[in-house]
């Protein structure tokens, strides 16, 4: 397991968007999804890793053998979904390894190295703050619905969509608000608008991993890139 | 720090509850001073006055002055009184920033940008002076509420500030929590720390108190010392609308039973646990759980973290499946779609379960098409009649929960569950809680209650049924 500079995070994050932008989606988009993988396994996340590897090549097979099963509408509908999701994908994985492996300090002190202003660090930081509460709501919600005989399933919301979108929106509303200005008081008043540099517990640095990284991504970025352009794909 | 307070008067923009009004009052440096009153008296806007998220984060027109030892507060940045005032809050799930406990204990000093050798000794200090050697290096969202506020206060602590201020710290927490909560006070106490604790609960501070400041409708109506606070019987603090400052509760006389060799003995007239197992991810919370729940009775169900209180309750309504065993009900045994139909839990968040515009409108929701009288009925039931048609996110906490209530009466559940209902709430709605609870049970409703309050067992509690560990 290795650790890397939150910097660096957000470089790959940002080379990752690049492929997804400037690359079609093809067998490049598998490697791709194979760097994120050894990346996210080096930095001690496999279990997640290895799930959303299974689940990327799941969809893969199904748009590479089933797809052609359907015809008509279903095929285009079916066709348009998986090219949105394998054009997400990429970005999206590569997020989650980075949000569950930096801790927040971690990440504050990285943007305040970069002189990014607080004004910009501090609503990213909530929100990175707010998605774990957000699951636990979501499954509060659930249950409490479940209680007036209000469920998730398609039935149910075909039956009477306007009642399961009030319960679900509603809750998560007034208890986000809740939360959030919760979380914002404890912050200000543990200093987090402190305009001066911020230090962190934890050694921030580029080191060997942060170049070796850098360089392997940015590499196979611009063979791809290279291989694209020459329109041999 | 000296904290003077002069001529005081606050109101939030666009509400009356928790205005002050001309609050005059000083604090010595180590005096240990407990804000009581009734819910929106204005004991947390005190708070929020000290620790400057009035009016910075609140807004509203402040007026008067406050003075930390001569000088006024106002001319304090948000930043710079954070290194003198620490504030530890009500809700252990939304004090936290950081996903670990270790960058959670330093994240005052990382934002004050001390160095990190001084950081990394702090941490050291701060878990070997407040005993988290259990408690170094782990996911906060994993642990209890009671561990969660000890890391809130541990994280208060490694800044050392001069002024400790407590908002309803025991809100959300068991007996166990508030013992570690009060060993926190204690020790800074001891060091000689000024500390302003907002509360319902007292027994707890009791001890600890020089001087208690009563306020009724944001205004100071008396200042009583320590000792005189110690002597106050439980009559004179309930007409003062304040709970008990002693531990020593009645409720402990109940019967405890003993719940595995118990047989079952009811056969048509209750609800009944057989052999009751349950298993959360391979680890087994309850085990062969035998036991009797009769209508017109008020079970409350006690017992550490971790016991599986809330196992329990999910259990019998039905939202998780037992392992082992079987429920029945008058007789039959029901499966968990049954039970799910006929059992409503009103949750510790009541937020979560209201979602329409009116209270009406609650209570109408899969209700038939004539059911509007009934609806009024019990809405006036639960004293909530002259708010029917309010968002029901305009009412107070108890409201909410009467609300709740009466949403499960319409739906005619018959088993009704509650997960500590008296969290954060003051004596009178404690009381107006147990007495709900005592009409529920008169309508020949099942009632479970989860709690660690005390008062609320004293209250209202028939049979006590307490869950170990296993």
């Amino acid at each position: 397991m290795i650790r890397i500079d939150p910097r660096t995070k957000m470089i790959l994050i940002a080379i990752t968007l690049l492929f997804s932008m400037l690359i079609p989606t093809g067998i490049y988009t598998c490697l791709w999804i194979l760097l994120i993988a050894i990346l996210g396994i080096l930095l001690g996340r496999w279990q997640k890793t290895v799930r959303t590897v299974i689940v990327f090549a799941v969809l893969w097979f199904i748009s590479l053998y089933f797809l052609s099963l359907f015809s008509g509408t279903a095929y285009i509908s079916l066709m348009v979904w998986l090219g949105l999701v394998f054009k997400c994908y990429p970005c999206c994985m590569m997020a989650g390894v980075v949000i569950g492996t930096t801790q927040m300090g971690e990440f504050m002190a990285a943007m305040s190295k970069w002189r990014i202003p607080r004004s910009v660090v501090i609503p990213l930081a909530i929100i990175f703050r707010y998605i774990p509460t957000l699951k636990e709501d979501w499954s509060h919600i659930r249950d409490a619905m479940a209680f007036r005989g209000i469920s998730f399933s398609p039935l149910c919301f075909l039956k009477n969509p306007g009642t399961v979108i009030d319960a679900l929106y509603l809750p998560v509303l007034v208890t986000a608000c809740k939360s959030a200005d919760e979380l914002s008081s404890s912050a200000i008043t543990r200093g987090i608008e402190n305009p001066g540099k911020r230090t962190s517990r934890l050694h921030i640095k580029f080191g060997m991993a942060d170049g070796v990284l850098l360089l392997v991504f940015l590499l196979a970025f611009v063979c791809i890139l290279a291989i694209n352009k020459g329109g041999s794909v | 720090m000296n904290i003077e307070f002069k001529n005081v008067s606050f109101a939030y923009p666009g509400k009356e509850n928790g205005a002050l009004e001309d609050v005059n009052f000083q604090i010595k440096q180590g005096e240990f001073v407990l804000l009581v009153g009734e819910s929106g008296c204005g004991k947390t806007t005190i708070t929020r006055i000290l620790n400057g998220l009035i009016p910075s984060f609140y807004g509203g027109n402040l007026k008067g002055n406050v003075l930390l030892d001569g000088k006024d507060i106002r001319e304090y940045k948000s930043y710079e009184l954070s290194s003198l005032v620490g504030s530890v809050f009500q809700n252990p799930r939304t004090q936290f920033f950081n996903a670990d406990t270790d960058g959670e204990i330093v994240f005052g000093l990382e934002n004050a940008g001390i160095q990190r050798d001084v950081i990394k000794a702090e941490l050291d200090r701060v878990t070997s002076e407040l005993h988290l050697e259990q408690l170094r290096n782990r996911n906060i969202f994993k642990l209890s509420g009671g561990e969660k506020q000890k890391i809130a206060f541990a994280s208060v602590y490694a800044t050392n500030p001069k002024i400790y201020l407590m908002d309803e710290p025991s809100a959300n927490l068991d007996t166990q929590g508030i013992g570690e909560i009060k060993q926190c006070l204690e020790k800074i106490k001891r060091e000689g720390g000024t500390v302003i604790v907002a509360e319902h609960r007292l027994y707890y501070l009791t001890s600890l108190i020089d001087r208690v400041i009563y306020l009724e409708n944001g205004k100071i109506k008396q200042e009583i010392d320590g000792d005189t606070f110690r002597t106050m019987d439980l009559n004179t603090l309930n007409a003062m609308g304040l709970r008990t400052n002693k531990y020593e509760l009645p409720c402990y006389e109940y019967k405890k039973c003993d719940y595995k060799q118990q047989e079952t003995k009811c056969i048509n007239d209750c609800l009944s646990l057989k052999g009751l197992s349950v298993e959360l991810n391979k680890h087994k919370v309850l085990n062969s759980l035998n036991k009797d729940f009769y209508p017109n009775q008020i079970y409350c169900v006690v017992g550490n973290n971790g016991a599986g209180k809330s196992t329990l309750l999910r259990a019998i309504c039905g939202l998780i499946k037992p392992s082992q065993g079987a429920i029945s009900l008058y007789g039959k045994t029901v499966s968990g779609k049954e039970r799910m139909q006929k059992s409503f839990i009103v949750m510790q968040d009541v937020n979560y379960q209201l979602f329409a515009d009116s209270l009406l409108n609650e209570c109408l929701i899969g209700a038939k098409e004539d059911s509007l009288a009934l609806a009024e009925k019990t809405l006036d039931e639960m004293n909530l009649l002259q708010y029917k048609d309010c968002h029901p996110n305009t009412l107070s906490g108890g409201q909410k929960q009467r609300l709740a209530i009466a949403v499960s009466l319409m739906m005619d559940k018959e088993i009704l569950l509650f997960d500590e209902p008296t969290s954060g709430l003051d004596y009178k709605n404690m009381r107006l809680c147990a007495n709900i609870l005592k009409k529920l049970a008169n309508k020949g409703k099942i009632i479970i209650v989860v709690t660690h309050d005390e008062e609320l067992i004293s209250q209202c509690c028939d049979e006590i049924f307490k869950l170990e560990n296993n």
